[in-house]
Order: C-alpha cells, then structure tokens, then sequence
C-alpha cells in the first residue's frame, strides 16, 4: 500500500529531508501554540470553559462548553458562576442559592451545584464561609454541548494526544504537500 | 488492488462531486432547521440534517459512472526505437 | 478529489462547517419565540426559631409554608432542555441592602411538569440571615426560573407577582 511512498522517502536528498522535518516541526510547533495559547487563555479571563465534573447534571454535563459573560453587572441569585476557591486552580461552575450584599457594597455569596445534595461550604477554605465578587469569573451566558469533549479526553488520556500528534507528523513526512 | 479501493474519478467528476456534496449538505441543512422550526422539533432537525450528511456520502464517496464521463487522455506511450 | 480519502475529508470539513451554521441558527432563532409564563406564590406560614448557627452564634432560622402555583409550559420550545424553577425569598435589613435566599428548587425536564402545583411547600433550604435576626423586617417571595437550551443563550425570569409578608418574632418551639 506505502510502495509510493516508500520510493519516494528513498529517493530524497538531504535537503529535502531536512525540508520535510522543518515543514513537520512548524506544523506541530503552531498546532503546540495554538494548544497553549486556547489552554492560556481559558485560565485567564476567558469567556469558554470547558465543564469538567457532573455536579451540574441534568444541565450540564461533562465536555459541555460554556460562554460566560464578564461580570458587570452584580451577581444575583440564581446565576450559574463560574468562580475560583482562593488558593485553587479549579474553577468551579456552580450555582448562586443565597446572595447578601453589604450597604458598603461587599457580597457574601453562597452556592451550590444542581446535582450536589449540600451547598459548596465543604469546597471552601476551611473556615470561609461564603465566596465573594473577586472570586467570581464569570456568569454563564450560553452553552454548546459536547463540543469541549476533546478537552477532557486528551487530559484524561495523555498518550492520546502524543498518539494524535504522531499521528499527524507521520502523515505530514509521508505525504507528498 | 489498492487503486480499486482508491476509488478515483477524474477531473471533471470531481467538480461534480464536490458540487454536489456542497449543494446537496446546504439543503438538507435548511429544510432541517425550517421544518424543525415550524414543528418546534429540534431532534428532527438533527435527524434530517445528518440523514442528508449520510446521503450526500453515499451520493459522492463511491465513484459513480457519471463521476468519470471525462477520463483523462494521456499522451500514447512512446516506445523505445521511437526516441533512439 | 481524486479519491476515497480526499472526498470524505473534504466533505468531512464542510460538514463541520454547515454545523457549525445550523447550530449559530438555532441558537439565535431561538429567542424570538414567544413565551407567557405565569406564575402564583401565596405564603401560608411562616416561624422564626432560633440555634446556634455556625460561627454567627444564635440566629433566626425561618420556617415558611407556601402554595405555589405556576404554569411555566409556555417556555418549552424546540430548543428547551429544561427549566430550574426555584423559589426566591429577597429582603432588606439594615446593614445588607439586598438579600436574596433560594428556599426550594426543582428542575423540570419536560412541558407536561411545568405545570406546577404544590398546595404545602415547606422551604428546603435553612432561611437564616447573615445576622443573628431578621428583625422583622417584610420579604417578599417569587418564582425565578432558569430556561437551560440544547444550544446557546441561557434566559432567566421572574414572576413580577410576588408576595410580600413580614417575619414575625421569633416563636420558642416548632409547631
């Protein structure tokens, strides 16, 4: 089946080689930033996030892909937040269920996931007892199922995505483009 | 044996098919959201829309006679003494 | 184009791409379709007892009764996964401006259980202030609800109707 192939892998010079390994690593090098840069940005302020656990079922289940909205406005009961525990990478996408904002404009917030059967208190640092507004990423906004599967496959099976990326170089060297 | 499973067709065929593939997948895409709209059915939608996405293989993956109409016409061989 | 492999990649990208459409299409279609949800919360009951509560100490726990009353099936359209309905109890006191506690949730997964009607509701959640007493102070109840669609805009509502009662003083023991 690779008898052309073959051919035409002997018949190369040096130059050409070279040609078709630096055509290789530029393929993979941008496919690598792309990777980061979306891995980067997901981290920072970003509005997609991937859902990663079933604490939300039945509305969101894990590889969804959530849009969220920069939070301006004040949160309110009932928003689904995506926030951040201080002093834990995770985000979290839970649901706000009590909400009590001091006259001097500080908000105490609690939250919950549909699926959990106790609010969030066990999440949270010890002692702390209620999230706040800089904890909070974003608010939900839109939502696309599945699409963000990808995501948690390649993180739960690493040699997938080394696998995928030989895959690719393999076809790149052997390929005539 | 592996160009049997190649599966070529010519030039002209494969406008033709790429044609067709586009043409055939918007359709489908459109009557599914209409008719899914007006019904207020989304997994008719789904069905309808895929249902075209498999139609449309069967239509342009195999090659079909009409895909090679045109063959290409190669120059004839030239044999040896013929150059000499 | 020329064979088996570039055809099914070919039509394999474009599909994407159409899919890509067709989903943006519903997801912005979605929105124009009209809705008239309703709603009706008439609060039956209510007590304040007092327990320790965490590290605030002593604090008024309410205890609410109510009917509710709600035909939401009008929110259930093509692109309707399903619908978080809970119930909002918002009140003012004089250190917090804007206090929103949710008393009792449910997620409703089709048009025929939007339908809703429960004649003795008792709040799930404990109903305690972030100070030790609620002073009495008037709330009022309503309905909030959550439309969860297969694809694009999360929309929220809530009943305008809502009823408005005061937190009586705190009682020594259940009834």
């Amino acid at each position: 089946m690779f008898e052309d192939e073959i051919r035409f892998l002997r018949k190369m010079s040096k130059r050409q080689l070279a040609q078709q390994v630096l055509n290789f690593l530029m393929i993979v090098s941008s496919a690598l930033m792309v990777w980061k840069g979306l891995a980067l940005y997901t981290n920072s302020e970003s509005p997609i996030v991937v859902v990663l656990s079933g604490s939300m079922e039945p509305a969101f289940y894990r590889g969804d892909l959530l849009f969220l909205g920069m939070p301006d406005e004040p949160v309110r009961v009932g928003d689904i937040c995506v926030f951040k525990i201080s002093g834990r990478d995770v985000p979290i996408v839970h649901r706000v269920i009590k909400l009590h904002d001091e006259k001097t404009g500080k908000q105490y917030i609690l939250t919950k996931g549909d699926n959990n059967q106790v609010d969030d208190r066990g999440l949270y640092n010890p002692g702390q007892h209620w999230i706040h507004k800089e904890d909070i990423i974003g608010k939900v906004k839109g939502f696309l199922p599945y699409v963000g599967m990808i995501t948690i496959i390649m993180n739960d099976y690493p040699q997938l995505k080394y696998a995928l990326i030989g895959f690719l170089g393999l076809y790149m060297l052997i390929n005539r483009e | 044996m592996s160009k049997w499973f190649e599966w070529r067709i010519d030039f002209e065929g494969q406008k033709l098919s790429e044609i067709i593939s586009q043409v055939t997948i918007v359709l489908f895409a459109v009557i599914g959201f209409v008719y899914g709209f007006l019904n207020q059915d989304l997994l008719a939608t789904m069905y309808i829309y895929f249902g075209g996405i498999i139609f449309t293989s069967i239509l342009t993956l195999p090659p079909w006679p009409i895909y090679n109409k045109h063959p290409v016409q190669w120059l004839p061989e030239i044999s040896e003494k013929d150059v000499k | 184009m020329y064979n088996l492999l570039q055809r099914a990649n070919s039509i394999f990208a474009f599909a994407m791409t159409v899919t890509f459409g067709v989903l943006a299409a519903i997801a912005i279609a979605t929105p124009f379709l009209p809705s008239s949800p309703s709603a009706q919360i008439t609060v039956k009951d209510i007590q304040v007892i007092s327990y320790e509560y965490m590290t605030q100490g002593e604090s008024e726990f309410a205890f609410v009764k109510l009917n509710l009353d709600a035909d939401l099936t009008s929110l259930f359209n093509w692109n309707t996964k399903q619908l978080f309905v809970s119930v909002l109890a918002e009140y003012e006191t004089n250190s917090h401006d804007i206090n929103q506690v949710i008393l009792w949730d449910s997620i409703i997964q089709s048009k025929e259980e939007a339908l809703i009607k429960v004649s003795e509701l008792h709040n799930e959640y404990n109903f305690v202030d972030i100070t030790t007493s609620f002073r009495q102070v008037n709330a009022s109840y309503s309905l909030y609800w959550d439309v969860m669609p297969y694809v694009g805009v999360l929309t929220s509502g809530q009943t305008k109707s809502n009823h408005v009662i005061k937190f009586p003083p705190r009682s020594n023991e259940y009834r």
